[in-house]
C-alpha cells in the first residue's frame, strides 16, 4: 500500500462545540413489545449533543431492548423517540440509520461471511464528517494489521469490538448507539476500548451506551440511568454516581 | 475404435456432453434456489414454472411477434424477473414472518396456477422451437461432434453462473447480500433497505430460472410441464450442494449432470433415480450438503 498513513491530529471536534441541554435523543413514555411480550413500560429519558450517556442495570432490565426500539428493531414500539427533532417512532430501521444513528449492536455483529475490510466498508455512508479511514486506524491501530483477514471471524472478540465501532465512525453518524462493548473482553481491551470512546466524545460524538462494566462506565459517562423492569428507576451524573455508589451498586447486583 | 469399459468413446463423450448441457440448467436453476433460499428464507416452487415461463414466452413472443431468440434471451428473462418480483412485493412478502412453510405452499401453489393456466392455452404437448440459424452446424473435435447451440448453452450457462458468484463474492452488492444473509436486521440497522434487496433478489433468480427456460426452448421442446419434471431433480441438488450455498449449487449442478450422462451410459435403468441415491447418501454422511455450513 503506497499510501502512507500519518497519525492524523485530532485537532478540533467535527460538529462544532456540544451544545448543553439540547437533546439529540429524546424517549417519552416508550412501550416497546416482543411478539406478546411487553418489554419496556413507559422509558423516558434523554441525551444532550455530546454527552456519553449510559443505562445501566440488570440482565434483562431492559437496557438492549432499548437500543433495540431506537432502531426499529422490535416487533411493536409505543410512545416516542426524537432524534434531532424529528419524530422516529414509526421509521423502519434503515430510515432511522440514515437520519444519522450509528448502531453497536450486542456481540458485535461481526459478519463471518465477510472479509475485515468488508466489514469495515460495509455501513453505507448516511452523513457528511464521517471520520477517515486513515484516522479509525490511528484510533484503532490493530484493525489495520488485520484488514486483510478473510473473515471477520477470524478476529479475536476484542478486535471485533473496535471493527464493530469502527464502521459506524465511517457513516457520518453524529449518534453511536454501543451495546455492552466490553462484554466478554480482557481488562487491558476494557481499557483501549475506554480510550478510544473518550476520543469520540473529544471529537464530537454523542455517545448512548448499555454497560454491565459498572468501573467502566463510571470512568466514562456524563450521566447514568439506571433501568429495571423496563422502566428508567433512577439517574445520575458522574458527582452523584461516585457519591451513592454503594446503594447504586446494591440495585445493580454489582 | 477404443473403447472404455466396453463402452465405445463416442457413446462416452456423447452421454457427458448431454450431462453437461442437463448440468448448465440445473447449475442456473439451482443457483437462483441457492440465492433465494439464503436470503429470503423461502424453498422457492414457483422456480420450474419460472423456467418454463421463459421458455413459453420465448416461443410466444416468436409465435405471435415474430420476436426472434436472440431479443428473447433479454425479453423473456426481463419478463419472468418482473413476475417474480410481483409475486414476491405482493404476496411471498406478506409471509416472511409467519413459518418457512407457507412460503413453500405459496410458491407451490402459484407454480400449479401458472401450469395450469398454460396448459390451458397450449395443452401439454411440445412446442417446436427452432435453433437459431447462426447455431447451425458445429463443430468436429475429432473425437465427436459437438453441435454449436449447445456449446453455446454451456458456455452462456457458465459465464452467467460464475458471473453471479463473482458479483456476489466480490462486489459491494454481494457483500451487502452475504451480510443480510446473516442478519437482516443489523443490515437495515446499517441503513440498507433489506426488503427490496429480497424483492430483487427473487426478481434476479427468477429471471436466471427464465434465461434457462430461454435457452432450453430450442434443445428441449417448450411445453408447459417441462418445469415439473426439472424442478425436482433441482431441488435434490440443493440438498446435496448445501442449501444456501452459492458456489455448492452451481458445482453439484454440473456434476450431477455429468454423473446422470454417466449412469445412462453403464446402468440406464438408474439414470433417474441416481441424484436422489446420491441425496441420501450425501444426507447421511454430510447432513449439511457437500458445501454447506452448518
Amino acid at each position: 500500500m503506497p499510501k502512507s498513513r500519518k497519525t492524523p491530529t485530532f485537532c478540533k471536534p467535527i460538529w462544532g462545540p456540544p451544545m448543553p441541554d439540547a437533546p439529540v435523543l429524546q424517549l417519552s413514555d416508550l412501550n416497546a413489545w416482543y411478539g406478546e411480550s411487553h418489554i419496556l413500560h413507559g422509558v423516558d429519558l434523554r441525551v444532550n449533543t455530546g454527552e456519553v450517556v449510559c443505562l445501566l442495570g440488570r440482565n434483562g432490565a431492559g437496557k438492549t431492548t432499548i437500543l433495540r426500539s431506537i432502531m426499529g428493531l422490535v416487533d411493536r414500539r409505543e410512545g416516542e423517540i426524537a432524534f434531532a427533532g424529528r419524530q422516529i417512532a414509526d421509521a423502519r430501521p434503515e430510515t432511522i440509520a440514515r437520519q444519522g444513528i450509528g448502531y453497536c449492536p450486542e456481540e458485535r455483529g461481526i459478519f463471518a461471511s465477510l472479509t475485515v475490510r468488508e466489514n469495515l466498508m460495509m455501513p453505507p455512508v448516511v452523513a457528511k464528517g464521517g471520520i477517515s479511514l486513515d484516522e479509525i486506524y490511528a484510533l484503532f491501530p490493530n484493525l489495520l494489521e488485520r484488514l486483510s483477514a478473510q473473515s471477520g471471524a477470524r478476529l479475536s472478540g476484542g478486535e471485533q469490538q473496535m471493527l464493530a465501532i469502527a464502521r459506524v465512525l465511517r457513516t457520518g453518524a453524529k449518534l453511536l448507539l454501543l451495546d455492552e462493548p466490553t462484554e466478554g473482553l480482557a481488562p487491558v481491551i476494557v481499557q483501549q476500548i475506554a480510550r478510544s470512546v473518550k476520543r469520540l466524545k473529544e471529537l464530537g460524538f454523542t455517545v448512548l451506551l448499555v454497560e454491565q462494566n459498572f468501573y467502566f462506565a463510571s470512568e466514562l459517562a456524563d450521566r447514568h440511568y439506571v433501568i429495571e423492569h423496563g422502566k428508567v428507576v433512577g439517574e445520575y451524573t458522574r458527582e452523584t454516581l461516585k457519591t451513592r455508589a454503594d446503594e447504586l451498586k446494591l440495585l445493580l447486583g454489582v | 475404435m477404443t473403447d472404455i469399459l466396453g463402452v465405445p468413446l463416442p457413446l462416452l463423450f456423447g452421454q457427458l456432453l448431454i450431462g453437461l448441457i442437463n448440468g448448465s440448467f440445473y447449475a442456473l436453476l439451482s443457483l437462483g434456489l441457492a440465492v433465494i433460499f439464503g436470503l429470503l428464507n423461502v424453498i422457492n416452487f414457483a422456480h420450474g414454472a419460472f423456467y418454463m415461463l421463459g421458455a413459453v414466452v420465448a416461443w410466444l413472443l416468436l409465435t405471435y411477434f415474430g420476436i426472434g431468440y436472440f431479443p428473447a434471451l433479454i425479453l423473456a428473462p426481463l419478463i419472468v424477473g418482473a413476475l417474480g418480483v410481483t409475486l414476491e412485493k405482493t404476496l411471498l412478502s406478506r409471509l416472511y414472518t409467519v413459518d418457512h412453510l407457507y412460503g413453500l405452499l405459496l410458491t407451490f401453489g402459484a407454480a400449479l396456477i401458472v401450469e395450469g393456466l398454460f396448459i390451458n392455452l397450449l395443452g401439454v404437448s411440445g412446442k417446436p422451437y427452432n435453433t437459431p440459424q447462426v447455431f447451425a452446424g458445429g463443430f468436429n473435435l475429432g473425437f465427436m461432434f459437438l453441435p454449436a447451440y449447445r456449446a453455446w448453452v454451456i458456455v452462456a450457462s457458465l459465464l452467467v453462473c460464475f458471473g453471479t458468484w463473482l458479483m456476489i463474492e466480490r462486489t459491494k452488492l454481494g457483500s451487502y447480500l452475504r451480510a443480510a444473509v446473516e442478519s437482516p436486521e443489523l443490515v437495515r440497522a446499517f441503513g440498507i433497505r433489506v426488503p427490496m434487496m429480497m424483492t430483487l433478489t427473487y426478481g434476479f433468480a427468477a429471471s436466471l430460472a427464465g434465461l434457462a427456460g430461454v435457452l432450453a426452448a430450442p434443445i428441449y421442446t417448450v411445453s408447459p410441464i417441462m418445469g415439473q419434471s426439472i424442478i425436482i431433480t433441482v431441488f435434490a441438488i440443493v440438498v446435496i450442494g448445501g442449501m444456501g450455498s452459492i458456489l455448492g449449487s452451481i458445482l453439484t449442478g454440473l456434476g450431477v449432470g455429468l454423473i446422470e450422462g454417466l449412469t445412462r451410459l453403464f446402468y440406464p435403468e438408474a439414470s433417474s433415480v441416481v441424484v436422489f441415491l446420491l441425496m441420501i447418501v450425501i444426507l447421511l454422511t454430510r447432513p449439511h450438503g457437500l458445501f454447506g455450513r452448518s
